[in-house]
């Protein structure tokens, strides 16, 4: 049976190999002697699992197997136990998530190493999770939004099964940190029972278009050994929306109604005359530049002659005291001496012309040849005609020089203004007159100017036809000068060939209060 | 002016209430600091705890210090009082010095210290259950610490079993600064 003698000698090889092997695969209650302390043990808490990593002291030595057992100080007398998911491994570490339950104990790991059977390293340790153990963060993705970032986390799809109360995951907390621009922000996450799989938590209320960094770790209750994440980075896309600019435009309104205030302001502050005050002087008051003309000479004042005007009835019959006589009253002759009536205005000669030492001999004779001059008809031809006919144009200046000249007084009358013909009532007037005799045109032609100068006569406006113009009786006439309304004036073409008339009294010799007295009252006397 | 003092001294008593009032948060922080410290000292204490697995000892902590659930602030802190004290008289006592670095025991002492100053502070208003059960069964597990340490002649394992138990006792302690919560 040679089936039969193999089979005893594996028994017999197996049984050496227990020998053997019999300190490191048995259940010893002692620690075996030969066990050093050539090994650095490490605890590390990967995915809620404690995981038994290994490493020798003695780099030399290469063991290509491993062996290890276990036990703790709890003083049950536990005996050292084989794991045997980590036996005659190949890595160099293990997973006690089975065997090391509690964070409170001091558990007692023992590695044998060997190499084609022999044993090259038997070491131990002890291992007090609540204090050794190193917790490893959990796997993790970033993915960056406009305002927030995911992070998924990765944890296992289920916790270990054990006991109530069991387990090294117990009492930890997750903790995500965000890094931007130097702040770090800390978010903190309680692990229980149901945090399996992946779950994403999300760090919102972040700042678009900006870089953050994430990294995470495991922490205890305790201040246990806590293994932080290689930070992982991610920048936040510009935000497109309008919400992005919303600030900006909001802050742009702003500055713009605040200027608008502003302006309006400041608009209210210069219209009111606050601010801004007008140096500029208007133009009308800027003188500058502006040519400075040399005033002509001054001219003369307008001569004002005193004239002294006598109202009087344009019809008046000279009572001759006959009571009986049933005519209607020969008009009283008129004395041509007396004067005669004008009731021209275009010129006439002044009736007062002033002191006697000023007046000039010349000039009451020529009023006299004026009035004396030609017969009525030609007087009221030239009349009726209305129209000067000087030998030019009424010169203007003749009513400037009314007054001028001393010794020359102008009776109330209308001095003829203008070129035209000479009112219609003086020319009924002056029909009226062709019964009587007009006097003499105080102004004929051909003594309107050559035989004087314009500045001897003097004009303005006067209404002969409500006023007499009393002139001074002359030297020799012992009767003062009339003129009046040409209906009162009929004797005057007696009077105009022999006598002189009024005009011929000199203006000097005019006295007021004797032609007063001669008029009775204010009435040119014929 | 006079109607202005009671006011003044409303607001006084106030903010000396407000200043002496327990700030839990931070005492909690403080504790949970101090503690970790220790845990990290006393580690550095243990060496090759696997060879004194002949003299390991479950000296039976009180369970509801192990897990303490819906604990009182006040009996936390009596609790937490009880278990400092007894540690730092513990490792006050150096029957044996079995090469302990001195550094780290005097760095151990000095957290320890710190912890209890700053709970006694915040003990000084309120009452306390200083007499609860708690607190005797405390007492109890660590008189039977220091008996199984003279039985063991305070060898280098006993002192080992010793700090391992202690080492799990600062985890309970975290457990119990935990329940320090406004």
């Amino acid at each position: 049976m040679p089936w039969t003698r193999r089979a005893v000698a594996m028994r017999l090889a197996s049984l050496c190999l227990m020998v053997q092997a019999g300190p490191a695969l048995g259940a010893p209650h002692r620690w075996p002697e030969s066990s050093d302390e050539s090994c650095i043990f490490s605890l590390t808490l990967r995915d809620f699992r404690p995981i038994l990593s290994w490493e020798l002291k003695n780099r030399s030595i290469m063991p290509t197997h491993y062996t290890l057992w276990h036990t703790d100080m709890s003083g049950s007398d536990v005996p050292l136990e084989l794991v045997p998911e980590c036996a005659n491994t190949t890595r160099a570490s293990c997973d006690l998530t089975q065997h090391w339950r509690s964070l409170t104990e001091m558990y007692l790991p023992r590695l044998v190493g060997s190499r084609g059977g022999a044993t090259l390293v038997d070491c131990g340790g002890s291992i007090f999770p609540d204090t050794d153990m190193i917790l490893e963060p959990p796997e993790f993705e970033v993915t960056g939004f406009e305002d927030h970032i995911n992070v998924t986390l990765k944890f296992p799809p289920a916790l270990p099964k054990l006991r109530p109360g069991e387990g090294l995951w117990l009492h930890l907390s997750l903790s995500i940190e965000e890094e931007s621009e130097g702040v770090v922000k800390q978010h903190l996450l309680q692990i229980g029972e149901h945090t399996t799989g992946n779950f994403t938590y999300v760090i919102d209320k972040l700042a678009p278009n900006t870089n953050y960094c994430v990294s995470v770790c495991l922490k205890g209750n305790f201040l246990s050994k806590s293994q932080r994440s290689p930070w992982k980075c991610t920048r936040l896309p510009p935000r497109l929306d309008s919400e992005a600019s919303a600030p900006a435009a909001v802050g742009g309104l702003v500055a713009l109604l605040l200027a608008a205030v502003l302006g309006s302001a400041l608009a209210i502050l210069r219209q009111v005359g606050c601010i801004c005050l007008r140096s500029k002087v208007p133009k009308a008051l800027n003188l500058y530049g502006v040519p400075i003309w040399a005033f002509p000479e001054r001219p003369a004042l307008e001569a004002v002659a005193v004239a002294e005007v006598i109202p009087v009835h344009r019809k008046r019959r000279v009572w001759d005291y006959s009571y009986g006589d049933e005519s209607d009253g020969e008009e009283a002759e008129p004395r041509a001496s007396a004067g005669a009536y004008t009731t021209h205005g275009l010129a006439a000669r002044p009736l007062c012309p002033g002191p006697p030492s000023s007046a000039t001999p010349g000039a009451g004779e020529e009023a006299e040849a004026l009035m004396a001059s030609e017969g009525p008809g030609s007087w009221g031809a030239e009349r009726t005609g209305g129209a000067y006919e000087g030998p030019g144009p009424w010169p203007a200046e003749r009513t400037g020089r009314a007054s001028e000249g001393p010794g020359r007084s102008w009776g109330a009358g209308r001095a003829y203004e203008g070129p035209g013909p000479w009112p219609a009532e003086r020319t009924g007037r002056a029909s009226e007159g062709e019964a009587g005799a007009w006097p003499a045109d105080p102004f004929p032609q051909e003594d309107s100017s050559p035989t004087e100068s314009p500045g001897d006569r003097i004009f303005f406006n006067v209404d002969l036809s409500s006023v007499l113009v009393r002139v001074p009786d002359g030297e020799d006439s012992g009767a003062p000068a009339v003129f009046g309304p040409p209906e009162e004036t009929g004797g005057l073409e007696d009077s105009e060939d022999s006598t002189p008339g009024p005009e011929e009294a000199p203006c000097g010799e005019c006295d007021t209060s004797t032609s007063n007295a001669g008029l009775g009252g204010g009435y040119m006397m014929r | 002016m006079t109607s202005r003092c009671p006011l003044r001294l409303t607001i006084l008593l106030c903010l000396a209430g407000a200043a002496l009032s327990v700030n839990y948060g931070v005492l909690r922080f403080q504790l949970q600091s101090s503690t970790s410290a220790c845990r990290e000292l006393l580690r550095q204490l243990i060496r090759s705890p696997q060879y004194c697995l002949a003299d390991t000892r479950d000296f039976q902590i009180p369970e509801e210090v192990k897990q303490p659930r819906q604990v009182q602030k006040e009996e936390a802190m009596v609790v937490m009082h009880e278990m400092l004290q007894q540690i730092f008289s513990l490792f006050c006592r150096n029957f044996s010095s079995p090469g302990w670095n001195e550094t780290v025991m005097e760095n151990l002492l000095e957290e320890l210290h710190w912890q209890m100053d700053r709970l006694e502070e915040a003990m000084q208003q309120g009452e306390f259950p200083w007499e609860s059960r708690t607190v005797h069964r405390l007492k109890t597990y660590y008189l039977g610490i220091i008996r199984y340490l003279k039985a063991k002649s305070y060898s280098r394992c006993a002192w080992t079993v010793v700090q391992v138990a202690i080492l799990k006792n600062f985890s309970f302690l975290n457990g119990l600064i935990d329940a320090l919560r406004d």
